[in-house]
């Protein structure tokens, strides 16, 4: 009897998940006046591509995606499911990207040159993540999820793309070549073949390394789940943008839009006079693609998170470890811009396009990040 | 934490406006982030 009076006690304790409904209304609300204005300005597919930010955002922040932990695992202890979960998404990627860029004129792929420059940038890169506790894309949906520790990570990440922007062209100077895409050297369908055998050897390699320390390597679940449905929202970034899902040009983008307002003059910047840049800077933000899915991928995650929870209901973290997330975002910012991008628009989408600059990307990311785990323990934070 | 989020977002939200409203019309072209890379490949 008591045992039953104490189940009773326990169940009728616990209190049902509470909508936020302030900020669930917020996240809608804001996503609902950036497609509007938008399709005011005659552009569906600018909406469609906020709304497959906002598809994004929701998946991440349910299947917890990430790269950064997962990393952390298999270089700590070759735990590979998480890496083997990435591998899967990029893979899925490809079926469509490498043929339909080769194959449909008005698309592309994601390329980059080899160099110093995607090297040092994406070293750096690896370092920021591990104390930023995040990547391009996990910044996005943990600020939409309520971190108040990724909101400080995003503002320098934002600092640190516009400085790499004026030191990008710097870096290039120092030397490089363009890599042919698969589909350049094998045709569509080859280069689909080569793009999906050097995920499978990737893939081999990681597996036999946690097979042989006798670790996991399957990724779970949920992990799974979240790699197909967010494949899925890529593929249709891509048809819809026309060239393959990215993120850090945006934080670069809001960052020299910032400092333009308060009278920083671009015009003497390499990079600010490159007609990508330059377009993006003189034209509204919600014209630039990738803006489109990050602000997407914020409210999304916002969304979900309100339906599930009180919103931003956590202490702010202490400071040491803020001041990692401070040294960690400005670190990523200016490693993506030197890197031609983050684990989605280096990594993902490079490898997805059949662009050897993804695998090299990722090599040099591994690197930094190894590095990065060593500092985290300085700023308090878990080494794994 | 709320109410920074709170500042943050209805700060975005104004600025994004502002900035697509004071903006030139759209000429239908988007921009792209390896727009970074236009020196190599545009």
């Amino acid at each position: 009897m008591s045992g039953m009076l104490a189940i009773d006690s326990a169940t009728t304790s616990v209190p049902a998940p509470a909508r936020d409904w302030p900020f669930l209304a917020l996240a809608t609300g804001a996503t609902g006046v950036f497609v509007a204005l938008v399709l005011l300005d005659g552009q569906p597919r600018s909406a469609l591509l906020i709304l497959c930010g906002f598809a994004l955002g929701a998946a991440f922040l349910k299947a917890e995606f990430g790269f950064t932990a997962a990393w952390r695992r298999f270089l700590a202890g070759r735990d590979s499911g998480g890496l083997v979960g990435t591998l899967l998404l990029i893979a899925l990627s490809a079926v469509v990207i490498v043929p339909v860029a080769a194959l449909v004129p008005g698309y592309g792929g994601a390329g980059a040159p080899l160099g110093a420059s995607l090297l040092v940038g994406a070293f750096v890169f690896g370092i920021g993540m591990q104390l930023g506790n995040g990547c391009g894309s996990g910044t996005l949906y943990t600020v939409g999820g309520g971190s108040g520790r990724m909101l400080v990570t995003h503002a320098f990440f934002i600092v640190g793309g516009v400085i790499g922007s004026l030191q990008l062209p710097f870096f290039l100077a120092l030397g490089g070549f363009d890599p042919p895409l698969a589909s350049d050297l094998l045709g569509a369908w080859g280069g689909l073949a080569a793009t999906l055998a050097s995920i499978a050897l990737v893939a081999g390699v990681v597996i036999a390394l946690a097979r042989r320390k006798g670790v996991n390597f399957v990724p779970s679940v949920t992990m799974t789940i979240g790699a197909v449905v967010i494949a899925a929202l890529a593929i249709a970034t891509f048809l819809t943008a026309h060239h393959p899902w990215s993120v850090t040009f945006g934080f670069t983008l809001w960052g020299a839009k910032i400092a333009a307002a308060l009278g920083y003059d671009f015009s003497a910047h390499e990079f600010w006079q490159w007609p990508g840049p330059q377009h993006a800077l003189s034209t509204s933000v919600l014209r630039d693609t990738t803006s489109l899915t990050d602000f997407g991928m914020i409210l999304g995650a916002m969304a979900a998170a309100a339906a599930a929870r009180p919103f931003a209901r956590a202490a702010w973290p202490p400071a040491r470890s803020l001041l990692a997330a401070a040294i960690g975002g400005l670190l990523m910012g200016w490693g993506a811009r030197l890197g031609f991008g983050c684990n989605i628009g280096a990594f993902v989408s490079g490898v997805a396009s059949g662009s050897l600059h993804g695998w090299v990307w990722f090599a040099a990311a591994l690197g930094g990040c190894a590095v990065g785990m060593r500092l985290r323990p300085w700023f308090g934070l878990s080494r794994v | 934490m709320r109410i920074v989020y709170v500042v943050v977002l209805v700060t975005a939200i104004a600025a994004v406006a502002i900035d697509h409203l004071s903006s030139p019309a759209s000429d239908g072209t988007g921009t792209r982030e390896d727009a970074a890379a236009a020196r190599t490949h545009e």
